[in-house]
């Protein structure tokens, strides 16, 4: 009786431990399926909220908006505040109407609200763009550009002095609200232009080109159409700034800014454009528009983005 | 006897239900979109991401909007058409007419089927052999959605990726002459141009999405 007992026990263990493997395997399966398939399924790009499109939407908002700023401003037919903001109006809602059809067509929803006047804040735009002297429109040699207020896209092409006195070069002195003073120097070596920059504090930093004369913007930190690594900290300093220049008489070339107040409230007396090419009516001040705050919202079948975005071409922050 | 019977029958199902599990265990694989088609989705994402990327720096420093505006009319054609693209179709396939185009082969791009411009070459650098191109620009003609392309190279896969910009063209644009200068202002080539002016009177000429597709070949 014992013996049999013991037999079958055995035989039903063998069933037992089959099913149990069996149980195993199944669920190994399963589970490194699941892995695999989930693995598939978070690579994909569309499944996914894909938020690269609606970064797009906004880039190209901004980059087609600021090209309209940018036209308009250069277009020195229109030279009356009145007369660009109800250009810059009109013709922003006319690109905003073109972009959301062109989604629409393309099934996502944006949508741009007209802007008004509102949106629009005047400035005005400070050039030389005849090759002399860097001279105030007193034909000064140190004044002072513009004092206290935001600026952006400040690009010049000079081409300066071999000076071996670093006080007598031609000097830029940017202001911050915190009443640092940056000062960028600019001479000739014997190799080329060299452009310094001198912080408050600490040590001075250099770029230099290959040639006499080179563009610089101080606003995106380049020069010659490179990045200028000793001009970036410039762009981390909080606004409005005050800019003075030195010694322009040491440099000639042209350059352009763009500043937030309008003409006639600026500390310095401009030109008008269109005076002549001779130092004198160098440089001249036309109206312009600073900046333009527009709405956006963007909806797709799984993102819905809405936000506003201030479009200032070459602020100092872009 | 009986019992002698149970227990091999015991036995001989045992080992045949490991078995068919086992056997279960190693015909499951899954079947996913990686593993039967031409393309890997990790690719294909990075296509999308080369795309945004190239689509972003080209808007950005104007290559874009030139390579949209190298339209002219060529001497002798009876159809305006991109600078040198095929006599039978007014985009750039492949075969380019070199009765009608005044650059020289070395001029063209080395992939025939790209733009012989800036744009045509940040496409070449940007993807390389065994990737398939096609440039679709989308334009509006008062409230219709028109269509032309810049390259063309065929129906796309299954597995193709896209991503589009858009580029504002202004009245006061020129188009470009085959050689990259500056030819006549839109708003004055306008029965020349593929777009028209949708704003007539106004300082934009019209606005156009640029989709690129990619896939492989």
């Amino acid at each position: 009786m014992a013996d049999l007992t013991g037999e079958r026990s055995r035989a039903q263990m063998l069933l037992i431990g089959a099913f149990a493997l069996a149980t195993v395997l199944v669920v190994l399966a399963l589970l490194l399926n699941s892995a695999i398939y989930t693995e598939n399924r978070a690579t994909r790009g569309q499944a996914t909220v894909n938020s690269g499109q609606a970064a797009t939407f906004v880039g190209g908002l901004d980059r087609n908006v600021g090209s309209l700023v940018t036209h308009l401003n250069e277009d020195l037919d229109v030279d009356t505040y009145s007369v660009l903001e109800s250009e810059v109006v009109t013709n922003t809602n006319e690109i905003t109407a073109g972009i959301e059809s062109q989604y629409a067509n393309r099934g996502f929803l944006v949508e741009v609200p007209d802007i008004s006047a509102s949106s629009v804040t005047h400035g005005t735009r400070i050039v030389q763009d005849t090759d002399t002297l860097i001279s105030g429109p007193g034909n000064s040699p140190d004044w002072t550009v513009v004092s206290n207020q935001e600026v952006r896209r400040f690009e010049l092409s000079v081409d300066p002095d071999a000076i071996p006195t670093i006080a007598d070069r031609f000097t830029i002195k940017v202001t911050d609200s915190a009443s640092d003073t940056w000062e960028i120097t600019f001479h000739q070596t014997g190799s080329g232009e060299e452009v310094t920059v001198f912080p408050p504090v600490g040590s001075s930093e250099s770029c230099t080109a290959s040639v006499g004369t080179t563009s610089v913007g101080i606003t995106n930190a380049s020069m010659a159409g490179r990045p200028c690594p000793a001009l970036e900290p410039i762009l981390d300093l909080p606004g409005p700034y005050t800019v003075e220049i030195r010694n322009g008489d040491e440099a000639s070339g042209t350059y352009e800014l763009t500043v937030d107040d309008e003409k006639g409230d600026l500390s310095t007396t401009y030109n008008d454009p269109g005076e002549g090419t001779s130092a004198t009516d160098q440089p001249w001040a036309v109206p312009a528009i600073y900046d333009v705050l527009t709405e956006f919202e963007y909806r797709s079948l799984a993102l819905r983005f809405d936000g506003e975005i201030l479009v200032a071409p070459g602020e100092f922050d872009d | 006897m009986n019992r002698g019977q149970a227990h091999t029958l015991e036995g001989i199902v045992a080992g045949m239900i490991l078995l068919a599990s086992i056997l279960f265990a190693l015909q499951s694989t899954v079947i996913t979109p990686l593993s039967a088609s031409t393309s890997n989705q990790h690719i294909e994402n990075q296509h999308e991401a080369l795309a945004r990327g190239l689509l972003t720096v080209t808007g950005e420093d104007g290559t874009m909007k030139d390579a949209l505006l190298y339209w002219g009319q060529e001497p002798d054609a009876t159809e305006n058409r991109f600078h040198c693209a095929s006599s039978k179709t007014k985009h750039y396939t492949g075969n380019p007419d070199h009765n009608l185009c005044s650059l020289t082969q070395s001029e063209l791009n080395t992939r025939d089927h790209l733009p012989p411009n800036a744009f045509g070459k940040q496409l070449e650098e940007t993807y390389g052999k065994g990737i398939a191109t096609n440039v679709r620009l989308r334009y509006l003609d008062g409230s219709n959605h028109e269509t032309q392309f810049l390259v063309f190279q065929g129906e796309p896969s299954d597995n193709a990726v896209s991503e589009t910009s858009t580029v504002v063209l202004y009245d006061s644009d020129r188009l470009r002459t085959s050689d990259g200068g500056e030819g006549a202002k839109l708003k004055n080539a306008e029965d020349v141009f593929y777009a028209p002016d949708n704003w007539p009177g106004e300082r934009i000429y019209n606005v156009i999405t640029v989709e690129v597709t990619v896939w492989r070949i």
